[in-house]
């Protein structure tokens, strides 16, 4: 027996994350369980039925007024640890998610409608900013000319959270698409350069020793071995990426979007509707695993030999 | 005998640091030479002038009396560490040579799995190799190229003993089926005995040749050769030599 075993048998490990979610839910479904039940005494003004006749005290007018008494009526509610709107139950939280996936109000865009403009925003950025970074890491990679050259500026911008692009982006483009695209471009672009830049540092000096000794010219050495030895740190490193998309594309749908799993969170957060932001953010996760694994598919499809060690082949 | 490769009174400084010291060395067609000497007397430096990775800060460094003036092709390498590309197969590592210079040759690809004994890996890759397999393909690929002189800096200094051994023989074999020059580093009095023609003990740092030595054990050295007497006296010379060298650099060690 280990006392810090490394890795557990697939099948315990698969039943133990299945126990740790089914832990939450319960968890959840017994915070919302109306366990209590709650008297609750209200005061109301009810009608008599009689009418009595009055003289008004300054026209000398007569009124027929109805005579009004105060009855006290107590009324038995159900409550939970937890309640609405903190936190409706597990039930009717997953129906209000089908009411969002399925009926299309008007202003109101259905769920599917949100994922896909947040997804679309966020691989439109990354498209724009791999195709930028990637490009320039490399050459900073190669150059440390241009690498001390363009070093500060990456030190300015890499610390800056996508949210606190929000204010110039707005003030400069406007609350349109292209204020949302910038935001993304700019949250992902610094960390896109600084991976492709390690990934381009960290190619083994000896591999390019081989390569010309082996008579590789300067063109064969960057097309045929520092890209190729480069690419799967830098594909790892826009895996990181991506995730980190998701974190700019709430920030840029803060403002001037109905569409978006961002806007979809913010403005339910306007009306208390707690159910919309937990669909929204389980959405966020889902897409980045879906994504992820997707991205993981291509990697092995694109780099098998980074996968053969594990097969065991 | 003609001289193919040579170093004249070079010098090589890295900085303050005076790596080489006035080293002078000719190598003749078709020897092997072995250069011993403690760790950080000069020997990788040596091979890179050689492979014309670097150029001398003093002297000159010559390939059949012609200054090696930029990377030559024609002076291959075989490193420590197989410096083997990870994303090609053992087919396309050792074809990567010729077809850069554009001259693929799928024959003499095949004929060099079969010599170096690999054809079964032929299509896989180098994670799925052992050490003495990638040191293997690594000497393949070197030689796919035809080099003039193969340069071996350690190649078998990451190998367990008994793949070293074997290696060892290997390379012996190899190299005198197709007449190679070779200068070969390393650490090991045994290797230097077993594979060499000449041994050049150097110097600490900075490095000089400090004492040349011929081989005239006979071959195959199997290994009756290695424990006999002659063996073994040559090897306390050589270790004796060593030594001092050894210490010194050790006393002097930054
Ligand atoms: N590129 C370099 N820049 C600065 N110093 C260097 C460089 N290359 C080598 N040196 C120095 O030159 C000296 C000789 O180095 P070299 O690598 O040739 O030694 P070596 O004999 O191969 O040692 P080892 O047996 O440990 O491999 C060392 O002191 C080393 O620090
Ligand atoms: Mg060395």
């Amino acid at each position: 027996m280990q006392a810090f075993p490394r890795t557990l048998p697939p099948r315990r490990r698969l039943l133990l994350g299945v126990a740790g979610v089914l832990g939450v839910i319960v968890l959840w479904w017994a915070l919302t369980f109306p366990f209590f039940t709650e008297t609750v005494t209200r005061h109301e003004r009810v009608a008599t039925g009689e009418i009595v006749t009055r003289t008004h005290p300054v026209t000398g007018e007569t009124l027929q007024m109805p005579v009004f008494d105060t009855v006290e009526r107590t009324e038995s509610r159900h409550r939970a640890l937890v309640n609405p709107p903190a936190l409706d139950t597990p039930g009717n939280t997953l129906r209000d998610a089908w009411t969002l996936l399925t009926v299309e109000r008007p202003g109101r865009p259905t769920l599917l409608t949100h994922m896909l403009r947040s997804t679309l925003r966020i691989l439109l950025g990354f498209l724009v900013s791999a195709s930028v970074a990637v490009p320039l890491g490399i050459a900073m990679g190669l150059f440390p000319t241009l690498r001390a050259l363009v070093s500060p500026i990456i030190s300015f911008l890499r610390p800056l959270p996508s949210i606190s692009w929000v204010p110039l982006a707005m003030i400069w483009l406007g609350a349109g698409e292209l204020q949302k695209l910038a935001i993304v471009f700019m949250g992902m672009f610094a960390a896109a350069l600084i991976y492709t830049i390690e990934a381009t540092i960290k190619v083994p000096p000896d591999l390019i020793k081989a390569a010309r000794n082996l008579g590789a010219s300067d063109r064969q050495l960057l097309w045929r071995v520092l890209l190729p030895a480069a690419l799967p740190n830098i594909v790892s490193g826009l895996k990181v990426v991506v995730a980190i998309g998701w974190t700019c594309v709430i920030s840029a749908e803060i403002v001037g979007t109905q569409e978006g799993l961002g806007a979809l969170i913010w403005l339910s957060k306007e009306t208390a509707d707690t159910s919309a932001v937990l669909v929204g953010m389980a959405c966020i996760s889902g897409i980045v695993l879906l994504l992820d694994l997707a991205t993981t598919r291509i990697e092995r499809h694109l780099l098998p030999y980074l996968f053969l060690r594990e097969r065991g082949s | 005998m003609t001289t193919v490769l040579e170093a004249r009174d070079v010098t090589m400084r890295f900085g303050d640091v005076v790596a080489l010291d006035g080293l002078s060395l000719a190598v003749a067609q078709g020897e092997f030479v072995v250069v011993v000497g403690a760790s950080g007397c000069g020997k990788s430096t040596l091979l890179n002038l050689f492979a014309g990775f670097e150029a001398p800060t003093r002297g000159e460094v010559l390939l059949h009396g012609a200054r090696i003036a930029d990377i030559e092709p024609r002076c291959g390498m075989v490193f420590q560490n197989y410096a083997l590309f990870e994303w090609l197969t053992v087919a396309q590592n050792i074809g990567f040579g010729p077809r850069m210079r554009g001259r693929a040759d799928p024959q003499r690809v095949a004929d060099l799995l079969r010599l170096i004994g690999i054809e079964d890996f032929a299509d896989h890759y180098p994670a799925q190799l052992s050490g003495g397999m990638k040191q293997r393909v690594a000497l393949a690929r070197t030689l796919a190229n035809e080099p003039e002189v193969l340069l071996c800096d350690e190649p078998f200094a990451a190998l367990d003993a008994m793949t070293r051994q074997v290696l060892q023989q290997e390379l012996s074999r190899i190299v005198q089926h197709e007449k190679r020059t070779c200068v070969f580093i390393t650490h090991s009095i045994d290797e230097a005995l077993l594979l060499a023609d000449r041994i050049v003990v150097m110097s600490a740092r900075p490095g000089r040749v400090k004492q040349v030595l011929d081989n005239d054990l006979p071959r195959p050295r199997t290994a009756d050769v290695q424990l006999s007497e002659y063996f073994l006296d040559r090897k306390r010379a050589i270790w004796e030599s060593v030594q001092e060298e050894v210490l010194t650099s050790l006393v002097r060690a930054p």
